[in-house]
């Protein structure tokens, strides 16, 4: 071989090897290990080494003898495969959607980042502690999901309702995979989670919307096919108060002529009239049928009212962004929501009546509007019942450039618990059937996101809540206007 | 002499209470009731008619159909929707053919209101002709750079109402055409509209988008025709007697509305010569060729009837309210109007006498103050400070042009 291994030095291995090497080899011992080193032509190769000192009889290293092999190849597959690795596990790591793997009676093995954020944790290892049951917000849907997996093998976008840490609810589409595992005995369970809550949320919002909608268009119909009856049964009434009062007065004029007259009747004419009178109830009749009338003028004046309340709330241009009187838009929805609250509560009204115009998205507003009404005869039935009446009281004020409208109860009040949490999307706590959860995320959405206006609370245990909302005006501009 | 009214519902209850309802109308009114647009025309045919008050959909021929061929056969009636629908869409439709638009349920009184407005107006025009002219119109030309500016505004993405709302106050055909459409009722505004601005805010943006540049509600003058030549000097008139009573109305401590409704109806006090200007050129070309204190008196001798009068029709069937037709009415003679207090009238009628005092032009100068009504108001005092206004403003218009 000859030549002195000094000279292969590449400057690519570090000095400490060839320090190693030569203590190891000068003392007489095998030395194993591996080069980097530069062919002639300057390419870098890695090789492995065995060196072993030959000795003469005496004992004194004579030679030395080399076995190597060039690994070049060898260790880039390595390489290769350890950055694969490291970018399979950074996928892991680092994937916006939630992955786990779990076993089939629940423990988690491993989770993502992702996935503990998506369920309110700080990170995996808090959700490593967890039964994967606890994840789903109805822990019995788990086996279901098992059992369909022991069937299938695999389940592809499956939406689940789970668990948030503390309680919230969280929607999910995902992916399972039931597959064998080498590194744990047996199969587990692999999941893809993306977390769908906001979208859930605003779909809900949407159909409510769509819903409002063909209600506002059936609202337009119905309108038309009231008012029509309306007009004629005002005109009638219109007609009657006149003809009652023409035909009072006409017999009337007779009453004094016959009583001027009393002495030259015959006597059983007028025991006729007066009998006639009495059987009639003539004085009844005189006092409470321009009542009947005036009442029943009144009641259609109030059908009209209603009528166009509803045509109002369901404003059907909800495409556009409108000038809307807020004042008249509330006394609608009040109007439109009045079985919704005349049982548990009377409403008064603190409008500001300089209030200008707000551009607003009115459908929206009307909704919010409602559901602040909703959610407040409802506070005030689940403290009094229907035996005692709340008080629910609507305010508007202009604060700068914003225009405020307050909705103020007084039922129980917002527990302390829940109170971080009542704009969250799917957060009810009225029984199920009797709220989606929507109103308040929805009028977040709303005031917040559409208008870029402002809605928060005051609370109090006992003494009520009320809701502030301010909208931007947005006004015409000082430089309008005649 | 008792008008003759027509009235077409396919719901013989509707035309039954509405029979009952007016009928203590019978003095003044002479009602016929109808079941549907095919009686209504035969009806129309066997006598003359001053109104028709029809219901928008009925089977067969609709209640804008039968009001377009009321408008081409018999142009001189009134046109008037009663409707229980009230979508925009049907609003729109009808807008061509009606001169108002009220919905169900309408208050029989409203009715009453609205057409004895008219008709008062409309006795003061003295021939057919003029009844026929007023009652075709279908809007007032609207000076040509306006309107290129106005549906450049609404071609944007995104126009604002003050934008609308500015464009529309300098115009005299606008105005008046979207005062005629916000006071129908199909807005649901309930009281009626003098205010431009509440006008543009109640119809909306996407609406006045719709009317402007599909329906094409408002009309532009032809800009070499000889007409354009006479408008710009009108217009500029009819704006500063606009913001002259409105600037005299609040120094005379007037409510708001009030004021509002000085500024519109000096806007529209002259709308009668436009009409003139842009139906009768020729006739009235000579007219303004004479002497300018005499212009009323030769409307009177050559046409049938003064400008005044001939807005006021226009604007009393397009269903304005009674305080802008008083105006329009009697700018030259206020104190014909019953009422000795200082109104919208008042503010108009020394607006534009003060005005008319520096205007170089022939079609501006023909009125003279009322100093008997001055005086009976007990404002001779104020005049001064009114006439001082309008210096003000003078001054500041010339600023500007410098």
């Amino acid at each position: 071989m000859g030549g002195n291994p000094r000279i292969l030095n590449s400057g690519h291995s570090p000095a400490e090897l060839y320090h190693d090497l030569w203590s190891t080899i000068s003392q007489g011992r095998e030395w194993r290990g591996e080069f980097c080193n530069r062919k002639k032509n300057g390419e870098i190769y890695w090789e492995t080494a065995n060196i072993r000192p030959i000795t003469s009889p005496q004992g004194a290293i004579t030679h030395f003898l080399a076995i190597k092999e060039d690994i070049t190849e060898r260790r880039q597959t390595q390489e290769t495969l350890k950055a694969s690795e490291k970018r399979y596990r950074l996928l892991f790591e680092r994937n916006l959607a939630g992955v786990i793997r779990t076993t089939p009676d629940g423990r988690v093995l491993e989770c993502n980042q992702a996935a503990a954020r998506m369920f309110g944790y700080a990170c995996p290892n808090e959700i490593l502690a967890l039964s994967s049951f606890g994840l789903y917000y109805d822990p019995s849907v788990r086996e279901g999901v098992m059992a369909q997996l022991e069937a299938k093998g695999s389940i592809t976008n499956l939406e689940l309702k789970c668990r948030r840490k503390g309680g919230a609810p969280l929607w999910i589409i995902a992916n399972f995979n039931f597959v064998h595992d080498d590194s744990a005995a047996g199969k587990i369970v692999e999941g893809i989670l993306v977390d769908i809550t906001e979208r859930n949320a605003l779909e809900s919002q949407l159909r409510q919307a769509q819903k409002l909608e063909s209600v506002g268009q059936l609202a337009a119909g119905i309108a038309h096919e009231v008012n029509t009856p309306t007009q004629f049964v005002s005109d009638n009434l219109t007609f009657l108060r006149g003809a009652w009062q023409a035909t009072f007065g006409l017999l009337e004029r007779y009453r004094q002529a016959i009583q001027s007259a009393a002495g030259s009747l015959p006597p059983q004419v007028t025991a006729a009239l007066d009998e006639a009178a009495r059987n009639c109830d003539f004085e009844f009749l005189a006092s409470e049928v321009p009542r009947a009338i005036d009442q029943s003028l009144d009641g259609a004046r109030r059908v009209a009212e209603i009528v166009r309340a509803m045509k109002e709330f369901s404003h059907p241009d909800s495409a556009n962004k409108t000038a809307a009187d807020l004042n008249r838009a509330i006394e609608s929805t009040i109007t439109v929501a009045r079985n919704e609250w005349k049982y548990v509560a009377k409403i008064s009204t603190d409008f500001d009546r300089s209030l200008p115009s707000v551009m607003c998205y009115l459908g929206d507003i009307n909704q919010v509007i409602l559901n602040l009404l909703v959610n407040a005869a409802h506070a005030i039935k689940e403290k009094l019942g229907e035996t005692e009446m709340g008080q629910i009281t609507v305010r508007t004020r202009r604060k700068d450039t914003f225009a405020e409208i307050a909705v103020s109860d007084t039922g129980t009040g917002i527990p302390e618990s829940i109170r971080a949490r009542i704009f969250d999307p799917f957060f009810t706590t009225k029984d199920v059937g009797k709220g989606t959860g929507q109103g308040l995320a929805l009028a977040h959405n709303v005031i917040v996101k559409k208008h870029g206006g402002k809605i928060r609370f005051e609370t109090e245990m006992g003494r009520g809540s009320t809701f502030l909302i301010e909208l931007p005006i947005q006004p015409f501009g000082p430089e309008a206007g005649n | 002499m008792p008008k003759r009214l027509l009235f077409v519902d396919d719901e013989m209850m509707v035309l039954d209470g509405l029979r009952r309802a007016l009928h203590g109308m019978r003095q003044e009114w002479e009602m016929n009731f109808v079941d549907s647009a095919a009686a209504a025309l035969q009806a129309l045919e066997q006598v003359p008619y001053d109104a028709v008050v029809t219901d928008m959909r009925m089977p067969g021929t609709d209640g804008a159909q039968l009001l377009e061929q009321v408008k081409q056969n018999h142009p001189d009636v009134v046109r008037i929707v009663l409707s229980g629908q009230s979508s925009r869409e049907a609003v729109f439709r009808s807008i061509a053919p009606a001169h108002q638009f009220l919905s169900k349920p309408c208050d029989p009184q409203e009715l009453v209101t609205r057409l004895g407005q008219a008709f008062a107006m409309r006795d003061l025009l003295s021939n057919q002709c003029l009844k026929t002219l007023v009652s075709r119109m279908q809007s007032i030309p609207s000076l040509p750079t306006l309107y290129e500016e106005l549906t450049a505004v609404l071609r944007l993405d995104s126009p604002s109402l003050a934008q609308i709302e500015r464009i529309i106050s300098k115009d005299v055909g606008m105005a008046a055409k979207i005062l005629q459409l916000a006071n129908s009722a199909f807005i649901g505004a309930g009281g009626r509209v003098s205010s431009l601005r509440q006008a543009v805010n109640l119809i909306g943006i996407e609406s006045v988008r719709t009317l402007v540049l599909s329906i094409h509600v408002f009309s532009r003058c032809e800009s070499n025709s000889e007409v354009a030549a006479y408008l710009p000097t009108l217009w500029r008139h009819s704006v500063t007697v606009a913001s002259l009573a409105q600037r005299i109305a609040t120094a005379e401590g007037c409510p708001k509305a009030v004021i509002e409704e000085s500024f519109t109806a000096g806007l529209l006090h002259d709308i009668g010569k436009v009409m003139f200007l842009s139906e009768m050129f020729d006739k009235y070309r000579r007219i303004l060729g004479g002497d300018p204190g005499s212009t009323v008196a030769l409307e009177l001798e050559l046409l049938g009837c003064t400008h005044a009068q001939l807005g006021a029709y226009l604007v009393s069937i397009w269903g304005l309210p009674v305080p802008l037709v008083q105006a329009v009415a009697y700018h030259h003679c206020p104190a014909v109007a019953a009422e000795m207090k200082f109104s919208s009238l008042a503010a108009v009628h020394f607006a534009d006498a003060i005005a008319s005092t520096n205007d170089t032009a022939i079609l501006n100068r023909d009125i003279e103050m009322d100093l008997n009504y001055l005086d009976g108001l007990g404002l001779r005092q104020r005049e001064a400070i009114w006439r001082s206004f309008h210096q003000e403003q003078m001054a500041a218009k010339a600023l500007v042009k410098a």
